[in-house]
């Protein structure tokens, strides 16, 4: 009998391991971005919606003569590599970029408040470009901003990532090992007004042109809330969608247990705003695109665990959540015997199993909680169902009846799900439509699913 | 005189004086004033006791402030209309004479360990005034609030509330002084913390300090060349950058005396019963918003260490962000970053961020280490960057830092101008901050200063000394006065190339 098990457990850790070679590019989930060390920006007006059904018109950048984007491009560049940056300029207001943190120099144009600007846009005058460059000294996540009239233009749209890699350690947020992941996600947050955008488009789109005294910076108040340019649920749709051509970029973590999940802040509004991590902390290891240490240490020895990280305007925070993997959580994540039949074979000296990274102490105990009947549930007349029909990871049940016109079955893997959002709730709204705003599901999957 | 003219690098014990200045209200010249109230016993512990080569003297600085009511002019921002402020006036000893009130007040510059006291008379004027106070948060005093029933207004008790008494409210932190133009209340601290601290009125702070009785209160260690008593804060030269902001509905209501909790029936238009409605128009850094062309802020030079000290009187959270370098932030409230290693020492733990967050009330120090000559612009990245909506303006600062190298002057003083409240000692230390040994050659007091008087100060020690790297060495200077307000120079002579000569400006305080 000792022997069978023993051939059954090889077997099942046999059928993982093949499923986790099985797909043919397993895919880093990475963040989406430019890649290079030139690149174009040209500063644009455009539309994007919001999850109140709302559209919005905006100032952002598109990467070459594309159509704008919400955020800017995430620029993503390797240590060490000199940056050129090209401005060019379709607005009726002139702009300028900011890269904080960077020593950055500019020619073309005419100097600014905080750096050199590219006139506004005149019809048939030929458009001037700004040149900044700079070289990426430091990894780290950085933003981008405009420097021209920045209470107005950020508020617009003119905002957008940078991420440096460490040279040789693509896997690594900086060069110490202490932040190495195996996945990473940005959470670019921004907020926005949308009266002001409507009365700079009636001002701006008449033919008197843009009158940038109708609007009053200081009675800004934002109803709108943004992780990479989207409002909930639009942040886990894919990226690149149709029905999205000026946000382009989601935000939909998916990670297996064991994963170390890097997640990039980026707070490119003017507001604050306390994201938290359901599920567990995070350490935060670095801010504003240097890792927290004592003088002479390599490792950020000053990492601190929170599960609230408070996002200051034009700040980065990056900060390393898990590796989770339902660890003294009381019950298999997996699933007792009877409804998921598996195997925990901790490896020597661990509690863990190597290959599903389930917690074996906790092997076979039951989910302590009576699960309300099926016919006592439901999913929300607005919403994402993110419930896969039982609370166990990789099994999938009957789940609710879902309303197709305003939810969706989001969870057919058998995932468990955390919201990560803005711990102001009010932030969880868009234009007081909840739920909405500054939220996403994190999506944990069972090991051998494979994450786009 | 310069708006935002920092404090000289090796920053007088006693020196007290305006770094800052509101609008068009001009300044003081701090060389002026009087800094100092001639000592009474339990005022002039500097002069009681004779201080050994090992404890220096811990000064007694008195400052003498006056609540004032005044208006800045209309369009001295882009404001439409006057603006009617509540600032403190620096007086001279006694209320003799007083300056121009300023929005912020005048900085004060102490020393660690030191006792400051304020002398405060309110003269708010105008149809709605109250009671005015000093506190300073972070530093330890005695505090005796004030207590009224919020029903009838009046007061009920100060100090601790009476056993019983479950519905009186503080009005005040601390004790009151009246608006009688008159009355002295005497707001004293001992054993001062080093940093950077923001004073302001304790009484009805949600108006007050929205109509601008605060300041900046710095305070020194005793090697002045530090910002914290720790070797990681040394600077080289230091600027203020403190924030505040205006929402003028609170202003224009104050000015027309449309302001109470319980306004006739009916109430007249305009009236306003809280400052819960908070809209602030107008945003300022040393009490100036960004206009084009602003002077810059001398910042020190290149490869320099500067110390930047972030105070926020407003009541938004701020974001000071420097554009290119990054800021080693190294204290928060008053309290440098230290950590506790694993082997039990305690180390430096300054946090590298090209901005800092700032919230309402608080303190940030940072140093900055040019990598160039040039502006560096200082900006609020919360983006209170426009004068009621009206672009540029609001809080944008340029730091200039000069393209000299920085000198390699090993011999640095305490002080560069001791002041004497009464007759007594005062010490002055020479510190070798190189490597190589330094010779002292002489010590010698001349004639120099307003009103020469040589004969009233003695030095304890005019032998050469020789300095080792590292080590200092401590000159009592003795003051007897034989004229009025007598001044001299003490001039150390050395070995050193660089620094030939050392001098300590001598003032004596005698009516």
């Amino acid at each position: 009998m000792i022997q069978t098990t023993q051939q059954g457990r090889r077997l099942f850790i046999l059928l993982l391991g093949a499923l986790l070679v099985l797909p043919a590019a397993p895919g880093r989930a990475t963040v989406l971005g430019a890649t290079g060390r030139t690149f174009t920006l040209t500063a644009r007006a455009d539309t994007i919606s919001t999850g109140d059904g709302d559209s919005m018109w905006m100032w952002g950048l598109g990467l070459g003569g594309g159509r704008m984007q919400y955020p800017g491009p995430t620029l993503i560049v390797t240590e060490g590599d000199s940056i050129t940056v090209i401005l060019r300029n379709q607005l009726p207001v002139p702009v300028s970029l900011v890269f904080p943190g960077h020593s950055v120099t500019a020619s073309g144009g005419t100097q600014g408040m905080l750096t050199r600007e590219v006139p506004a846009a005149r019809p048939g005058v030929p458009g001037q470009a700004v040149v900044y460059r700079f070289t990426a000294t430091h990894p780290g996540t950085f933003s981008y901003h405009s420097g021209t009239l920045p209470d107005l233009e950020v508020e617009m749209g003119l905002v957008g990532a940078l991420i440096v890699r460490p040279r040789g350690s693509p896997n690594q947020a900086y060069n110490d090992p202490a932040s190495a992941f195996d996945r990473e996600f940005l959470y670019l947050v921004t907020e926005a007004d949308p009266v002001l955008h409507q009365q700079l488009a009636f001002s701006c789109l008449s033919a008197a042109g843009c009158d940038l005294a109708s609007v009053d910076l200081t009675r800004r108040h934002p109803t709108d809330w943004f992780v990479n340019g989207r409002t909930f649920p639009d942040t886990m749709m894919d990226p690149f969608v149709a029905y999205l051509p000026t946000q382009p970029y989601n935000c939909a973590p998916m990670f297996h247990p064991g994963d170390r999940v890097l997640i990039r802040w980026v707070a490119g509004g003017a507001d604050l705003h306390p994201f938290h991590t359901h599920g567990q902390n995070h350490l935060v290891i670095a801010r504003d695109g240097r890792l927290l240490r004592t003088p002479g240490s390599a490792a950020p020895d000053l990492a601190v665990s929170d599960y609230t990280t408070t996002n200051v305007p034009g700040e980065t925070v990056d900060a390393l959540w898990g590796p989770w993997t339902g660890e003294r959580l009381g019950w298999d994540v997996y699933g007792t015997q009877d409804i998921n039949p598996h195997t925990c074979n901790a490896a020597p000296g661990s509690n863990f199993d190597p290959v599903s990274r389930e917690y074996c102490p906790d092997h076979d105990k039951p989910l302590p909680v009576t699960l309300p009947s099926q016919s006592d549930v439901t999913y929300g007349v607005v919403g994402v169902g993110m419930w896969g029909g039982t609370p166990y990871l990789g099994v999938s049940g009957d789940v609710p009846p879902i309303n197709p016109a305003s939810s969706t079955q989001m969870n057919v893997v058998g995932g468990i799900s955390f919201m990560w959002h803005s711990h102001a709730e009010r932030e969880l709204t868009t234009n007081n439509i909840f739920i909405g705003g500054m939220a996403t599901m994190a999506l944990i999957v069972p090991v051998g699913t494979a994450i786009p | 005189m310069s708006l935002n003219h920092r404090l000289s690098r090796f920053h007088s014990r006693t020196w007290v004086g305006c770094l800052t200045c509101l609008g068009l209200v001009a300044c003081g010249n701090p060389e002026s004033r009087a800094p100092a109230a001639a000592g009474t016993p339990e005022r002039g512990p500097a002069a009681a006791a004779a201080p050994s080569l090992d404890a220096p003297v811990l000064p007694t600085v008195e400052v003498y402030l006056r609540a004032e009511a005044f208006d800045l002019p209309a369009m001295a921002f882009n404001n439409p209309a006057p603006i009617r402020m509540w600032g403190f006036a620096e007086c001279k000893e006694a209320f003799t004479s007083c300056g121009q009130p300023t929005v912020p007040g005048p900085a004060l510059g102490v020393e660690e360990g030191g006792t400051l006291t304020i002398h405060v008379i309110n003269g708010l004027a105008g149809p709605y005034v109250e009671p005015v106070s000093v506190v300073i948060p972070g530093q330890a005093a005695t505090m005796n609030p004030v207590w009224f029933d919020p029903v009838t207004g009046s007061v009920t008790a100060t100090g601790a509330r009476p056993a019983g008494d479950y519905t009186s409210r503080v009005r005040s932190f601390t004790a009151e002084t009246p608006p009688d133009g008159a009355t002295v209340t005497s707001y004293s601290w001992t054993g001062l913390r080093a940093g950077t601290y923001l004073y302001q009125s304790g009484s009805h702070p949600a108006v007050q300090m929205q109509m601008g009785l605060f300041g900046a209160l710095l305070v020194y260690p005793v090697n002045s060349a530090l910002a914290y008593p720790d070797p990681s804060t040394a600077f080289d030269a230091e600027v203020t950058l403190l924030f505040s902001e205006i929402d003028p509905v609170l202003h224009d209501a104050i000015a027309a005396g449309l302001y109470g909790s319980q306004p006739p029936s009916p109430p007249p238009a305009g009236w306003l019963t809280s400052t819960i409605e908070y809209r602030p128009q107008y945003f300022f850094i040393n009490g100036q918003s960004f206009r084009p062309a602003m002077p810059v802020l001398p910042a020190g030079v290149r490869g320099g260490r500067l110390l930047i000290r972030f105070l926020n009187a407003g009541l938004s959270n701020r974001v000071p962000a420097v554009q290119g370098p990054y800021m080693s932030v190294i204290a928060e409230d008053g309290h440098p970053y230290m950590v506790t290693s694993s082997t039990g020492s305690v180390l430096p733990a300054p946090r590298e961020q090209y901005s800092v967050l700032l919230p309402a009330g608080k303190t940030v120090d940072a140093i900055l280490v040019p990598a160039a000559a040039g502006d560096i612009p200082v900006y609020d990245r919360r983006f209170g960057l426009s004068n009621a909506g009206t672009s540029p303006g609001g809080m944008l600062v340029y730091l200039a830092v000069a393209g000299t190298a920085p000198s390699q002057q090993p011999l640095r003083l305490s002080t560069t101008r001791l002041v004497f409240n009464t007759a007594g000692l005062r010490a002055v230390t020479v510190r070798n901050t190189g490597i190589s040994a330094r010779v002292i050659t002489g010590a010698e007091i001349v004639g120099g200063g307003a009103n020469p008087a040589p004969d009233a100060f003695s030095v304890s020690n005019t032998a050469p000394v020789t300095l080792a790297g590292g080590s200092s060495a401590t000159f009592l200077v003795s003051f007897n006065p034989t004229t009025t307000n007598p001044t001299a120079l003490l001039n150390f002579s050395t070995n050193d190339p660089l620094t030939p000569l050392l001098t300590v400006r001598l003032v004596g305080i005698r009516r």
